[in-house]
């Protein structure tokens, strides 16, 4: 392998490294906080910054419940016939929820991964966990409202401990072996409510009604303000013991690389998440570009237009975290024996400016036969993957003895075509039809 | 080779889950078979009836329990069921007769001569495999099959070598069908480091581990994954080609085409040519002299030792040949989320425990995962019999352990 331009001479500031955050856009390349976190900024959301009280202060965003500020639902879901061995039917409805450092997602989904309604709320920018909190169960009691949900996923930013039902989010500072799953139960009760990585859920997402049906050995990663990772091994997710495998982003890449936060060297998310890049190509005389000082964070984001436009520097950013990630895919396709890998995340936004490099780096790297054929593929689902994902694992836990879709036979729920998911619906005009429980589309 | 097929559907799988429990935890009762499993109460006791009629599974005393009656105590009967398994390398053949506890009850050994032939190789070891019955005393049909353990690459559900790199000559061979031919029992061929992970699971450390890596040192280096306690293969059945992470990126060339790989920096070849420079360089310590009379005599057994005896520069050479190894086995646990990694194969010789303790160090020190639940590095016990072993196991593992793809095919059919 070898990366591009010189290694040596990088800025090594630990600080603006984030953890894996899926959906979060990139960051500024100097954060003002400490090396103790990096905080997931809502840059990209309204200029104001989303600090309310759920019980004191109405809500600032039309996304966000009009009355009721409890943390309860007002409607409360009374799931009257739990039976002991619960199976998921077509007309089954299950919530699927997203945490992430910068936003927090609700749907309500069917048996076949649609999203029949979608809320979502920033992040609250508090360091009280129940400020946190009551936000997501606010957004969960509305997006809920009228139905009774049969199960509830949830799919985390990590680290998390799905045997405790605890996450600790690196960007979500207020949440610290947080008892999430206490709340979710108390908030939608008598129904199982799972816990899983935010990027295992994605990767599940794809594989389930994604770019991945075809797999039956998926690594999915987000590239974004970090990177992460998550595993379908034989066509089922693999969460690992402790719920934490797929950590793509520490993959050494490169063992004389740039200092990473987790403590290694030339991990593969110091070089190839969109901080990483941008500061890479800073320090190496890239100059956003024109006109003027942009009043936005300089990021990812402008290091792809600028390298689509043809910038030599930014095009070889580029082309460096790419044979970063490149190295890492080819030593988890070689552990595993993968056939696909799925790139999502912010940074995957820029297209072939990122996968073009990046499906070169690992041909030219690939020379075991079963590595050859790994196929590396956009994302499909954008950012309701984590969403369907997480769906998909609270099916999972409808019905234990019922295994995820084989390799040797069509996935059972639904046509394997990669579908578009809905338009994202928000809760505000979801609410305007909640009463009435025929706006959920029938199922075939 | 699924067996079991005459108990249709579901009942084939749950048996072989009862049946592995029993032989996992070598000595449980039925309320703890169906805690573990899941199935209910009356499941578990209609497939243990079956089991003891059959002989394959006995009562072998009691424990109290929280009031009620004493829990009786369910162990495979050792005797009802034995393999044979031959691990085939090109340096040799070792071959293991094992009980259905997957203890070995009688091994034995031959060299390989080079000019072997496919058919003359196999009829040789159905002789050696007539013998080791014989001075057993167990008779064949006691015997539910062989397995064997080849070099990679195979083709596992033909049982085919698919050109092995040190058998030139050998192209495709069918070398299942040529055994069976030679023994008339059923065999079932993997490949060497899949064996060792599988007699790991049955016999060694993998009895308690849900999740693990088996790092295989041999000519090459190569692997086998336990995960949620099956055995994983991956998409085109090669996973855990551990020797193809990359280790040192545009370092030496690897055979596999690539540029610095674990197994072309960690190879006892190259652990062999590392030494030889440093030595032709001038560098003392004990294997000097040697090296200075005759560079051949500089081996990788003597260098081996060496190291374990604190010669200087084996022990260099070798501790970083196990920093590179860490180096991957810390990305194994990142990827993976592993509770156990276990180290085996010939190439660790006298300096295993250099090796365990460098890759101990390093996952504990490095890996994500290591503030909520440390992996553990630990030698196989059964490191010199590993493959042989695991050989013998892939009979049992294929006749009675959970087969994902039976759950699957099965999984589906749910009313």
């Amino acid at each position: 392998m070898t990366l591009p331009p010189p290694l040596s001479g990088l800025p090594r500031t630990p600080a603006d490294i984030t953890g894996p955050a899926p959906a979060a856009p990139p960051q500024p390349p100097a954060h003002p906080s400490g090396p103790t976190r990096a905080t997931a900024t809502p840059s990209g959301t309204p200029a104001t910054p989303y600090n309310r009280h759920p019980t004191t202060t109405p809500s600032p965003t039309p996304t966000t419940p009009t009355n009721s500020a409890q943390t309860t639902p007002t409607t409360s879901p009374t799931p009257t016939t739990l039976t002991s061995t619960p199976y998921s039917t077509p007309a089954t409805r299950v919530l699927a929820v997203d945490i992430g450092g910068t936003k927090l997602a609700v749907a309500l989904v069917d048996a076949s991964g649609e999203l029949l309604r979608r809320g979502e709320v920033p992040t609250p920018d508090s360091t009280d966990g129940p400020v946190v909190v009551g936000a997501l169960l606010e957004l969960i009691a509305h997006v809920a409202e009228g139905v009774a949900p049969a199960a509830v996923g949830v799919g985390s930013a990590g680290p998390i401990d799905p045997v405790r039902g605890t996450v600790s989010p690196v960007n979500i500072p207020a949440w610290r072996d947080f008892p999430l799953l206490d709340h979710v139960r108390a908030a939608v009760p008598g129904v199982p409510v799972v816990l899983i990585g935010d990027a295992v859920a994605a990767a599940v997402g794809e594989h389930w009604r994604g770019a991945g049906t075809a797999s039956t050995a998926l690594l999915g990663i987000v590239v974004s303000t970090g990177i992460g990772g998550g595993l379908v091994l034989d066509s089922r997710s693999y969460p690992g013991p402790t719920g934490n495998a797929g950590h793509f982003g520490h993959i050494v890449a490169d063992p004389l690389g740039p200092e990473c936060p987790c403590g290694a060297r030339g991990c593969v998310e110091a070089i190839a998440s969109g901080p990483a890049m941008t500061r890479w190509a800073l320090a190496n005389g890239w100059r956003p570009g024109e006109p003027g000082p942009s009043v936005r964070p300089i990021g990812a984001r402008e290091l792809a237009a600028d390298a689509r436009a043809g910038a030599p520097v930014a095009v070889a950013a580029f082309e460096r975290g790419a044979a970063a990630l490149a190295a890492g895919i080819v030593s988890v396709a070689a552990i595993c024996d993968l056939d696909q890998v799925v790139v999502g995340g912010g940074v995957s936004r820029s297209g072939e400016i990122l996968l073009g490099p990046l499906r070169r780096q690992v041909a030219a790297q690939s020379h075991l036969g079963f590595v050859r054929r790994l196929r590396v593929t956009p994302a499909a689902l954008g950012g309701d993957a984590g969403l369907v994902g997480a769906a998909r694992a609270a099916l999972s836990a409808l019905s234990p003895s019922t295994p995820p879709p084989p390799s040797v036979q069509p996935v059972p729920v639904q046509p394997v075509q990669p579908q578009p998911v809905q338009p994202v619906q928000p809760v505000a005009e979801a609410s305007a039809g909640v009463s009435a429980p025929t706006i959920l589309p029938e199922i075939r | 080779m699924q067996q079991g097929a005459n108990l249709p559907g579901l009942g084939s799988y749950n048996r072989s889950v009862v049946l592995g429990a029993v032989q996992i935890s070598g000595g449980i009762s039925r309320v703890e078979i169906a805690a573990m499993t899941g199935l209910t109460a009356q499941t578990v006791s209609v497939i243990v009836r079956r089991l003891l009629e059959e002989g394959l599974v006995r009562e072998d005393g009691s424990e109290p329990s929280s009031g009620g009656k004493p829990r009786t105590i369910l162990r495979v009967a050792p005797e009802a069921g034995y393999a044979v398994g031959i691990h085939f390398d090109p340096g040799g053949l070792h071959y293991v007769l094992a009980d259905l506890a997957g203890r070995p009850v009688r091994t034995s050994r031959s060299p390989v001569r080079g000019d072997h032939s496919p058919e003359r190789l196999t009829a040789r070891m159905g002789t050696a495999v007539r013998r080791l019955l014989a001075e057993a005393g167990v008779p064949a049909e006691r015997v539910l099959g062989i397995g064997l353990a080849c070099p990679g690459p195979i083709d596992q559900p033909s049982g085919t070598m698919v050109h092995p790199p040190r058998l030139p000559g050998w192209g495709k061979v069918p070398i299942g069908d040529l055994l069976r031919a030679a023994t008339r029992l059923p065999v079932t061929v993997d490949n060497d480091a899949t064996a060792a992970v599988i007699g790991e699971r049955w016999a060694g450390l993998g009895r308690t581990a849900a999740s693990l890596a088996y790092l295989y040192l041999g000519t090459g280096v190569g692997g086998g994954l336990l995960l949620d306690g099956r055995i994983y293969r991956g998409r085109s059945l090669n996973a855990g080609e551990f020797g193809h992470i990359t280790a040192v990126p545009g370092g030496p060339p690897c055979r596999c085409g690539n540029l610095g790989c674990v197994e072309a920096v960690c190879c006892p070849d190259a652990i062999v040519a590392a030494v030889h420079e440093r030595l032709a360089g001038g560098a003392g310590g004990t294997l000097a002299a040697a090296f200075r009379r005759d560079p051949s005599r500089v081996g990788h057994a003597r260098i081996c030792a060496a190291a374990a005896a604190g010669d200087p520069v084996a022990a260099q050479v070798i501790g970083e040949v196990a920093a590179h190894l860490a180096g991957a086995v810390v990305t194994i646990v990142n990827v993976l989320d592993l509770d156990l990694i276990v180290l085996g194969g010939p190439a660790l010789g006298p300096a295993a425990e250099i090796y365990r303790s460098t890759i101990a160090e390093a996952v504990a020190s490095r890996a994500f995962t290591r503030r909520l639940r440390p992996a553990e590095v630990a030698l196989s016990p059964i490191a010199a019999d590993a493959a042989a072993i695991g050989a013998a196991s892939l009979v049992f593992h294929a006749a009675y352990a959970p087969d994902p793809a039976t759950l699957l095919s099965q999984g589906t059919r749910r009313p």
